[in-house]
């Protein structure tokens, strides 16, 4: 089983992660029963430093590295937990969801009300002045009669 | 036909491309029939070809890269079978629903001799081909060298930078391309040559769309403006020796002699745009059929309202500002405005309308688009010169779905035939002679009190005249009391001084909810009523006024309204009433006669001055005496003085609003939130979109969007191969916040 390692420079609620260049592709191998989801194997690489996500091509996933061991031979024990943001992006992308707020403008509700938004409790004064309805002249007598 | 450029058009038949034109390349080789389609550097367009050394003035051509139509025949374009080429300063219609913006060069003209734009010289393969490319591209063609010319030579600058000089009187016969790029501002310099006022002209280009305006005079005629005050014209017969003149003008106009309200410019958010400006060819030109107004097609594409400026009023020489009336139309996105000169204007306000026009008269508009007009062929026909005639602003509404619109009482109270008003200048001498006729009267004909049929005296100041027929004699109880032997004329009231006012614009500051309640309150001062709230929706809106008046009982109610609809309304009070009842009269009368007994006890006889008035009032010659005439006098005083007292006394009928006090002009106070350190849209702390989101409540794709996504009841039964736990996982960071960025290359 080919294992390949990773830098990840993303964080994990991004849906498509900077993963950069591939640090290695190295054979792994299963010891005893093994999680696909929490899995650890025993790789042949002893370089600690250099990755903190690896993708195992047979299972079709991402994972984050929560533990790395050295083993004698020059090899490694990792551990990872399932990243399945990373693993399914592609199908994530593809999701019609209702969307409740969004950076992005083009699917902004301006009209309506955010509460989160600050809202300068000074206000200030607009005016419109509009036509002079009463006259300057001295008006009218109205005389009414039977 | 001659085109210019350093581009290539390709030629295209039965789907093969038989040939490349490269610079100045002639299409003349081809029929109209032959050329199926051609495209600009790969680009399809349609073709405006044939133009031929008979084509007279100028043509403005053009079209839309995306938006190709077919070629009928060289006169002819589209389906419809448009007119496109026209001799004269050409008219020009595309199809309809076709976005496309005219950009029409002015030149300017000084005194005698104008400035002359000598194109053609005889030679029909020399047009003037000004090209213009869309933005994106930034394309420049220049590819014919620029020269300065002879008399009347100028320097035409992009944004005020001298880009290059061009012959405006050129005899050498060259091709000259002029090119600009899409929002330069060209203005022309100073091209008077006989050192004449000059008006530079400027235009905007503002849309990306290819144009090009082709200036082909015929056989060297000339095409003129004279002295520049009266309508184009040109001379019966070629002109020889010289070279084709045309004329041009654009802020100016011609509504000296054609008698049109004619454009006076375009605007769009403050600058002036493309060259609407549109005239039209006085009919008294008979020497050909350029009897068509021209028309000029605009196309909004940002979505602000475009503005016309309409001349007030005819102008009385080049390049003078007159008054102008701002309207707004076109104000959404992507609509087509269309200005007629001549056969009338086309607004798009709410709708587009239509000029009906018949016999060559505009008769009316409409906003369906199926009426017959003249308008559908106006290239056959003559359109006279008409006053436009815009579609009324505004109005309340009649007919709406609500129960409340307001009913004037204008005409019914004034014709009831039970009693009828006169409305007098505040002040007029004329109280005093009703007041003295009115009591001279009496005294004459005791059995009666002219005094009780007076119902109502007020003083009213109203938001307009009050309606009057003129003057009539003030009649009372169907009695004429005369003043000095004369019937006193008076302007009979016919209705109600109603009034309308606005409308007035309320602007948005925020762009969003914080335009409107509980954040911005609105309210309008009302005269004569007060102040008054109104509803927040009106923020962005137009709010108008009208009062409904009754003089009858000095009140007024005043209704806002908001896009035809009620949203407010106050009532108020527009004058004052006089307490001239018949009891003050009677009391006064009371004493005049307890007065005139007294004498008439004291049997002192009358003077001969006095008793010569009594015997012409009463006519039957009585004697009385001094005493009793004294006191008679005195009685008539005090009652003229209870009367002129009365007149000016107020006391506590005045309420709050009274049009005596306060701010006599509409005003619409609107308090709202100020931005803060926020000067931008959206106007909120820099980040806020990034770490907390803009609300949003719309289904979207998540790909559509980018940056943080908080979703709602994600669904995830879609993505297959995912575990129950993976999918909750996906669920749980779409609610909580997912960074959407584009997937890597």
């Amino acid at each position: 089983m080919t294992v390949t390692l990773y830098n990840n420079s993303s964080a994990y609620n991004v849906l498509h992660k900077n993963f950069g260049q591939a640090i290695a592709s190295v054979t792994a191998t299963v010891k005893g029963s093994c999680s696909v989801d929490n899995p650890t194997l025993l790789i042949n690489y002893q370089t600690a430093a250099s990755f903190n996500y690896f993708y195992v091509s047979d299972w079709g996933r991402y994972y984050k590295v929560t533990n790395r061991m050295l083993v004698p031979g020059e090899h490694m024990m990792i551990s990872g937990v399932s990243d399945p943001i990373a693993s399914f992006a592609g199908s994530i992308a593809g999701l019609d969801v209702y969307a409740v707020r969004c950076e992005d403008l083009t699917a902004r509700s301006p009209e309506l009300a955010d509460p989160a938004v600050p809202v300068e409790s000074d206000m200030q004064l607009d005016k419109v002045t509009g036509d002079s309805v009463i006259g300057t002249g001295s008006g009218y007598i109205v005389l009414g009669v039977v | 036909m001659s085109i210019t450029t350093d581009s290539y058009y390709d030629v295209i038949y039965n789907e093969e491309v038989v040939d490349r034109i490269g610079l100045s390349k002639t299409l003349d080789n081809y029929t109209n029939e032959e050329i199926a389609s051609m495209t600009f550097c790969g680009t399809e367009f349609s073709l405006i070809k044939n133009i031929s050394q008979r084509e007279q003035g100028v043509t403005l051509l053009g079209w839309d890269l995306a938006k190709p139509f077919d070629v009928a025949d060289g006169e002819h374009i589209g389906n419809g079978g448009k007119y496109i080429l026209s001799p004269g300063i050409s008219p020009y219609q595309y199809p309809n629903g076709m976005p496309f913006n005219v950009v029409w060069i002015a030149f300017e003209y000084g005194i005698a001799p104008p400035i002359h734009l000598n194109i053609h010289e005889g030679n029909a393969s020399h047009c003037k081909i000004i090209t213009e490319f869309d933005a994106p591209k930034y394309e420049y063609q220049l590819t014919a060298p620029m020269e300065v010319g002879g008399i009347g030579a100028a320097s035409w600058n992009v944004d005020d930078a001298p880009l290059y000089t061009t012959p405006l009187y050129n005899h050498d016969g060259h091709d000259n391309t002029l090119v600009y790029r899409i929002n330069d501002n060209v203005t022309t310099g100073s091209l008077a040559p006989n050192g004449g006022a000059v008006v530079p002209y400027m235009f905007t280009v503002v849309n990306d769309y290819f144009v090009l305006l082709l200036l082909c005079p015929y056989n060297n005629q000339w095409y003129s403006r004279g002295n520049g005050t009266g309508a184009p014209w040109i001379p019966d017969g070629a002109v020889t020796g010289g070279g084709g003149y045309i004329n041009y003008d654009w802020e100016t106009s011609f509504g000296a002699s054609c008698n049109v309200a004619t454009l006076a410019k375009l605007s769009f958010n403050g600058e002036a745009i493309s060259f609407p400006y549109t005239w039209y060819y006085s009919e008294n030109y008979n020497g050909n059929d350029w009897g068509a107004p021209l028309d000029c097609f605009g196309y909004n594409d940002l979505g602000e309202p475009i503005e016309v400026y309409f001349n007030g009023a005819p102008e009385d020489g080049w390049g003078s500002q007159r008054a102008v009336t701002l309207k707004t139309f076109c104000k959404n996105r992507d609509q087509i405005y269309k200005l007629i000169a001549g056969g009338g204007i086309k607004f798009k306000t709410d709708k587009v309308y239509k000029p009906i026009i018949t016999d060559g008269w505009v008769t009316g508009y409409t906003d369906d688009m199926n009426t017959p007009s003249e308008l559908d062929d106006w290239h056959g026909s003559t359109i006279h010169t008409v006053a436009p005639s815009p579609p009324s602003p505004p109005v309340p509404p009649t007919g709406d779905e609500d129960n409340n619109d307001p009913v004037s009482t204008t005409g019914a109270p004034f014709s009831s035939g039970l009693c009828h008003y006169y409305a007098l200048t505040a002040g007029s001498v004329l109280l005093e002679h009703i007041s003295d006729a009115l009591g001279t009267w009496d005294i004459e004909n005791t059995h009666k009190d002219l005094y009780k049929n007076l119902v109502s005296c007020k003083l009213i100041k109203p938001p307009a005249a009050i309606p009057t027929t003129g003057s009539a004699p003030f009649t009372i109880y169907g009695v004429k009391p005369q003043y000095e032997g004369a019937d006193i004329t008076l302007p009979v009231v016919t209705g109600n001084p109603d009034a309308s006012f606005g409308p007035y614009t309320i602007d948005r500051k925020f762009g969003d909810f914080r335009d409107y309640a509980p954040y911005t309150r609105v309210s309008i001062f009302l005269p004569y009523c007060g102040w008054c709230d109104l509803p927040s929706h009106v923020v962005g809106r137009q709010v108008s006024v009208k009062y409904f008046t009754d003089i009858i009982a000095a009140t007024c109610k005043a209704v806002v309204f908001c896009n035809n609809n009620i949203i407010a309304e106050a009532a108020g009070v527009i004058g004052l009433d006089i307490p001239f009842v018949a009891d003050n009269v009677g009391a006064k009368m009371q004493a005049v006669t307890a007065g005139m007994i007294a004498a008439l006890g004291g049997g002192i006889q009358l003077g001969a001055g006095i008793g010569t008035m009594v015997s012409t009032k009463s006519g039957n010659g009585a004697k009385a005496a001094l005493s009793g005439a004294s006191q008679y006098l005195s009685g008539y005083s005090q009652m003229a003085m209870a009367f002129n007292e009365n007149t000016i006394e107020i006391s506590g009928k005045n309420g709050d609003g009274c049009c005596l006090s306060g701010a006599t002009n509409i005003i619409i106070k609107i308090v709202r939130p100020k931005k803060g350190a926020y000067t931008d849209a959206p106007y909120v702390p820099p980040g806020y979109g990034h770490n907390v989101g803009f609300v949003s409540q719309k289904q979207v794709k998540v790909s559509s969007v980018s940056g943080l996504l908080i979703a709602d009841n994600v669904d995830t039964s879609g993505i297959s191969g995912a575990t129950e736990a993976e999918r909750a996982e996906i669920k749980r960071v779409l609610e909580t916040g997912l960074i959407v960025n584009a997937a890597p290359e």
